[in-house]
Parts: C-alpha cells; structure tokens; sequence
C-alpha cells in the first residue's frame, strides 16, 4: 500500500507541468467568471511559462508513469518546451483581436486545455491517451475556430468538426481491433501484433487516419485550409503548431511499438511525399496568405513523416523530430505574427518590406527559413531529417524532401517578392504582436545556432 | 453461445451505416447522429472484445466509459456550433454553408 502510495507521489511529480497547464487553464476559466478578464492574459501567460519551467528538470529522464500509459521521454519533454511558450506566445498574438469581448478568459483557458490535449498525445503510452489527446486537442480548437461567431467562423468551425468528428470515429474504430488482437490498451502491448497482421493493418490505418488528420497529413488535411482562414490570426498560429507537433510525437510513440511486419514505414514515407507535393503544389495558386500558410503547414507535416519514417533505424530520427518541431514553432508562429500585423490577402503584403522594414525584414527571415536556409532554424531540422531518411535507407525520400524545399521556396517568394514594391502606408502595429514576432525571430534564430552548435559538438 | 465473430459483424455494420450517413447526408443534426453511431458500434465491439478475451475486462470497460464520455463531449461542443451556424443563416443543411472556396 505504501509503496503504490509512493508511486502514486512519483508520477504526479514527473506530471507536474501537465498539471500546471491545467491548473492555468481552469484558473483563467474563474477569472472569467470572476470579471477579471484584464488579469486572465497574464495568469495564463505566466501560468505557461511556470510548467516550461517544471518541465527542464525532466529533460534526461526516460521512463514511464501510471502502469506504463504515459512516457515521459525526450519526444514528451521537448513537445513541451517547444510547445508551452508557443501557446503562450498564442495567447499573447489572440489578445489585440479578442481583448473587450465578453469571453476573453475562455479563449485562453481553451488554448491551454487544448494544449493538454497535445502533450497528452506526445507522451501517449495507451491508446486510450491517443483517443483522449486527440479529443482534447480537438474540442478546444472547434472551440477556438468559431470563437467570433461570425458566417465564416462558424461555417469553418462545422467543417472543421464534421471532418474531425468523422476521422476520430474512424481512429478508435480501428483501435478497437488492437485491443481486441493484443487484449490489452498500452502501446507497449502491440509488439504482439506479429500473428494478427490483418488488425495491426487495420488499425494502422486507422490510426494515420486519425492522427493524419490532426495533424494536417495530406490527404487528410481538407479541414485545414478552411478552418485557418475562418478563425482569428492566433487561432491559426496555433492550430498549425501545437495539435500538428502533438499528433506527430504520438504517432512516433505508436509506432515504436509497430512489428514492421505491418509496413508502417513505407505507408508514412508515402504520405510524407503526398503530403510535402501536395502542400507545396496548393500553396502555389493561392491568394490568401491565411489559406498558403496553412498548404504550407501541410507540407511541413511531410517533412515531419521523414522523421517518424526513419525512426527505429536512425538514431537521428528523435532529434532530428525535436530539432524541427522546435525550429517550426517558432518559424511558423513569427510567419503568422507578421499576418496579423499585415493583413490576409497578399495584396496586403505590397510594400510591407519598406512601410514596415523591421516586420518585413522579419517576414522574409521566417519564410526562408520555412524554406531551409541556414543558418536558421528550419535549416538544421531540415537537414537532420533529411539526415535520418537517408540513415534509414529512405535516400529516395530524402531526394523528395529536398526537391519540395525547391519547390516551396516559389511558394514563399510568392509573399516575399511584392513585399519590396513601391511602399504603401505602414499597418498599425499592436505592441504584443511586435513583441511575438520578435521572440519568435530571436528563437528562429537561437534554435538554429544553438543546434549546430551542439552537432558540431557532438559529431 | 454467441460468437464473438457476430458481435464483431454488427458493430462492423453500424459503423458502416454510421459512415455512410456522416458522408451523404445533408443535414447537420442527421451527420451527429452517424458520427454517435460510429462511436457506438465502436463501443460494441469493445465490449464484446472485453467480454470475450481473458482478463480484458477491466481494460475493456474503462476504454469503453471513455468513448461514451467522448461522444458526450463532443456532441456537446457539436450542437453549439450547429446552433450558431442556424442562427446566423437559418439553415444547418451543410451544403448552403460554402462561403469559403476551395
């Protein structure tokens, strides 16, 4: 009895940043409810920023709580440095386009709870933490999408739901069946899934199904472009960094545990290659930089794959995940930032590199860096992705990877090369959106030089 | 005694009508209710699979007050966005909310 007890004392203390999170986002959830909206911003803000604290104390630590249902490991350690101050830097983004509406805290209380459900997903040991960080993940984010409850968040919002709704019931389907192979929920169970290859397949499926769409895979991304463009600036930030990160980290802790009987790596490497083309390819027609930015997300989930793909036959896989979910945070925030100071439709860009030099310049640097170029932060993910394909004998996925970060650099250009015409009036900025994209740039490019710094230490 | 396999076969079924509805059906309250069916064909088979498999109940049971919890959840945030969607067009067919193109 005092044993359990003591295990019972252990595990919440490996989970206290989770905890926080939660704490944060029903504390903000009573100053709404106590008419304190104007407190809301930084209690939640601070409130983050304490679990990134309680969270370094772990980096180093491999092992699992609760009876093996939760990992805590580099993956769920790293989503959560990298993906707590993103949510705070959301929150921060949110507040010039939600502050004096009547339900400010519920914005930020939904951002944190959503991002549970993200953490709850990167560190997932059970398939029923799969289920649970996806609902939660996509409950808050329904949520969000419609928060203005205007005709185009609310047809954005339905979307965004039916499609979400539908895919999640497909996932737990499928998870069923390896429940029903394996007899047991933990993910450390499917290794016996050796003999039922048919339910491993099957579930399989399911689960890139479910967890594809969560995290805006092509070809189940169709929500994706609609719901970003119909919710606020932040809204979309968000949705293109915390669930996407979350739903990839779990889909490694799925198939960790994958026999490769079930072919696991060649259905992800293909959709890493339908993903990155397609993305890049849709991003190319369009004309709201909203809706480019998020087939641009949709490539970046393929370079993502590259990384599960390779995983368990490269040792760079993990790294290289952690290196470019961090580096994407914080490039794909600054991108949406500028958005929110400039406007959605690319004729707003016009000029902006000589109306708004400092945003411009910091525009430019987010996109090439989207792109790959060193010494930023995109590059060094980049390239210890394209580092684990080929380690892992995907040197035709690598080859892939690298032809789409081509292809994506005329995506970008499409933003960058109006920037520098003839200048029009300079767009107000808000303090706090200047501040994001100034910690997003200085992140871009401390990522960047930091990782390179610790390769050439390491190699 | 009842095969597993029937068990497995009815939830199987459901699942499909429920598919077959969320995709072709117009209306946006009738897609809710497919998107409850697949999750309740879902909880058929979970518990069949629990009752069925040795010393799976516990496992079985819990996973299945998950789901159930799950779509009550969702329902929840489902309707309120039905909701506002009626009241903004007074319609929840969802082939008259296109404002946004592809």
């Amino acid at each position: 009895m005092n044993g359990m007890e003591m295990d019972m004392t252990r595990d919440l203390a490996l989970l206290a940043p989770e905890i926080a999170v939660l704490l944060t986002a029903v504390g903000a959830l009573i100053l709404e409810m106590a008419r304190l909206p104007r407190v809301a911003l930084p209690f939640t803000v601070i409130g983050l920023l304490v679990a990134t604290a309680l969270t370094f104390p772990l980096l180093g630590t491999e092992t699992m709580v609760f009876m093996g249902t939760f990992r805590i490991d580099s993956l769920s350690v790293w989503a959560k440095l990298a993906l707590l101050p993103a949510t705070a830097l959301c929150t921060v983004l949110a507040y010039p386009e939600i502050k004096d509406t009547d339900r400010e805290g519920t914005v930020y209380a939904l951002f944190s709870f959503a991002a549970i459900g993200a953490l709850a997903l990167a560190g997932a040991g059970d398939l029923m933490f799969v289920v649970l960080g996806v609902l939660l993940s996509s409950l808050g984010s329904f949520a969000l999408v419609a928060y203005p409850r205007d005709d185009r968040a609310t047809e954005a919002a339905m979307k965004y739901f039916v499609f979400g709704s539908v895919t999640g019931a497909i996932m737990v389907f499928g998870l069923t069946y390896w429940f029903g192979a394996t007899g047991s929920t933990l993910l450390s169970g499917l290794g016996s899934l050796e003999g039922a290859l048919l339910a491993a397949a099957f579930g399989l499926v399911a689960v890139l199904v479910g967890l594809g769409y969560k995290a805006a895979v092509a070809p189940f991304h169709f929500w994706a472009p609609d719901a970003y463009d119909g919710a606020p600036v932040a809204v979309a930030a968000y949705l293109s960094i915390v669930p996407k990160v979350g739903a990839i980290f779990a889909l490694v802790q799925v198939v960790r545990h994958l026999p490769d009987g079930t072919g696991w790596p060649l259905a992800v490497a293909a959709l890493a290659v339908l993903s990155m083309t397609y993305g890049n390819l849709a991003a190319l027609v369009q004309e709201n930089v909203v809706r480019l930015l998020a087939y641009s997300s949709i490539a970046q989930s393929g370079y993502f794959l590259l990384g599960v793909a390779a995983f368990g036959r490269s040792d760079l896989a993990v790294p290289a995940l952690v290196v470019f979910a961090a580096a994407y945070a914080a490039m794909n925030l600054g991108a949406f930032a500028v958005v929110a100071l400039a406007g959605r439709h690319l004729r707003d860009f016009d000029g902006l590199g000589r109306s708004a030099p400092l945003a411009g310049a910091a525009m430019v640097i987010f996109l090439i860096s989207l792109v790959g170029v060193p010494p930023l932060a995109g590059f060094v993910g980049k390239f210890l992705l394209f580092g684990a394909a080929i380690g892992a004998g995907f040197a035709w996925l690598a080859v892939a990877g690298i032809l789409n970060s081509v292809l994506s650099l005329g995506v970008y250009l499409r933003i960058v090369v109006p920037m520098y015409r003839a200048p029009k009036e300079a767009p107000v900025s808000a303090r706090s959106v200047a501040a994001v994209w100034g910690i997003a740039l200085f992140a871009t490019f401390a990522i960047g030089v930091a990782a390179q710094a610790l390769l050439v230490w390491v190699l | 005694m009842i095969p597993l396999e029937a068990y497995l076969v009815v939830g199987a079924l459901l699942f499909a009508i429920g598919t077959y509805g969320a995709l072709v059906r117009r209306n946006a309250v009738v897609v809710f209710m497919c998107v409850e069916l697949m999750l309740n064909s879902v909880n058929l088979t979970l518990v069949s699979f629990a009752d069925y498999l040795p010393g799976a109940m516990g496992a079985g049971a819990g996973y299945a007050i998950l789901i159930i919890a799950v779509a009550a959840a969702e329902v929840a945030v489902g309707l309120a966005i039905v909701l506002a969607v009626f009241r903004a067009r007074r319609t929840v067919n969802v082939d008259e909310i296109n404002l946004m193109k592809r």
